[in-house]
């Protein structure tokens, strides 16, 4: 069967536990559905589908699933990861500071060239607001990173986070892909599909 | 000569007609004779026995429309990209009244098992349990909507679980 996707993205959510990771996730959250066995055990990631200049780009998205607490995500958890989401709480000042421990992590463990992003959450909280949105502005010109203010709970910018990041890892992949085959440029992704077509084919003519 | 030749093979006909008539005159009878016996409808089992293996593979469709979430407008996997199969598997009840680890729930006898997880277009996978992932809508999570079965890599979704 072919291949229902141009490009497969694995991305992971980062950040102090609290910070709302886990509502990013939601799209809609006011339909979120709460204590159930679901909740009880949590989920470990997403697989998502958005299009992309015409092209459908399938997002697996983990959740730390509460790793975060010991401060101990391991290489294993950055394992392929071609973007990562760095969250905090524009109401808690200490997730904000914790940012920068993030990226010395992701340096630490993850590929040097995975994508990043800053997501400072929960901007319909203005009350209690404890960082503003030029704190967090600066501290993404000062890594050169993109930034955006989101709400899962009002659903601000959460799509648009993520198909910002997508379409950033996009653009760096045509680059490779320009540098190391510059005539076509076909999905390297459908290759990969063809042996397993091949077999079953010959299943048939023999059945 | 020639108008015996013609006058004959007609007959042979003729002969080949009342003895497949006769054998099925017989087979019927046996059929009612163990009809008697068995106390059931021979024809049926006949159909019913031959097409079972059949049956399997005539009703191991695909899915013919867009698989939704029940409660949100999430798109959960786009038409033909999943086919029915019959496995067992119990899955706690989506609704369940105290959130607890020895959940509520059935085995489900039918499912749509789907080859490869990013055939998926929208869906949430549960942290492990034993050798299975639960599988839950991406948006509203509500679940589990079907299992992931982590050694052959096989998705099943519930049909009586999801919007068709």
């Amino acid at each position: 069967m072919a291949k229902t996707y141009d490009y497969l993205f694995k991305l992971l959510l980062i950040g102090d536990s609290g910070v709302g990771k886990t509502c990013i996730l939601f799209r809609f959250s006011e339909d979120a559905f709460n204590a159930t066995f679901i909740s009880t055990i949590g989920i470990d990631f997403k697989i998502r589908t958005i299009e992309l200049d015409g092209k459908k780009i399938k997002l697996q998205i983990w959740d730390t699933a509460g790793q975060e607490r010991f401060r101990t995500i391991t290489t294993a958890y950055y394992r392929g990861a071609m973007g990562i989401m760095l969250v905090y709480d524009v109401t808690n000042e200490k997730s904000f500071e914790n940012i920068k421990n993030w990226i010395r992590n992701i340096e630490e463990h993850a590929s040097a060239d995975v994508e990043k992003m800053v997501l400072g959450n929960k901007c319909d909280v203005n009350e209690r607001r404890q960082v503003s949105k030029e704190r967090g502005e600066q501290l993404a010109i000062e890594y050169g990173i993109k930034f955006m203010e989101t709400s899962a709970k009002a659903s601000i910018n959460v799509e648009e986070a993520f198909f910002a990041l997508a379409r950033d890892i996009k653009r760096k992949m045509e680059k490779k892909m320009e540098a190391t085959n510059p005539p076509k440029t076909g999905s390297h992704q459908l290759k990969a599909n063809e042996p397993t077509k091949k077999t079953s084919r010959w299943f048939c003519t023999v059945l | 000569m020639n108008f015996k030749t013609m006058h004959l093979s007609p007959s042979f006909i003729e002969i080949e007609y009342i003895i497949i008539l006769l054998l099925l005159t017989m087979e019927k009878e046996t059929c009612q004779k163990q009809k008697v016996s068995e106390g059931k409808a021979c024809e049926e089992t006949d159909i019913g026995r031959i097409p079972d293996m059949l049956k399997e593979t005539l009703t191991s469709s695909k899915n013919e429309s867009t698989v939704m979430c029940q409660k949100c407008p999430s798109i959960i996997l786009k038409p033909g990209l999943a086919s029915t199969t019959n496995i067992e598997q119990f899955l706690p009840f989506m609704y369940q009244e105290t959130a607890s680890t020895t959940p509520d729930g059935e085995t489900v006898k039918q499912f749509w098992c789907v080859d490869d997880i990013y055939s998926f277009e929208n869906v949430g996978f549960s942290s492990t349990v034993g050798q299975i992932k639960y599988l839950t809508c991406a948006d509203c999570e509500i679940g589990p909507i079907g299992w992931h079965d982590l050694l052959t890599k096989k998705s099943y979704i519930a049909p009586n679980r999801v919007k068709l």
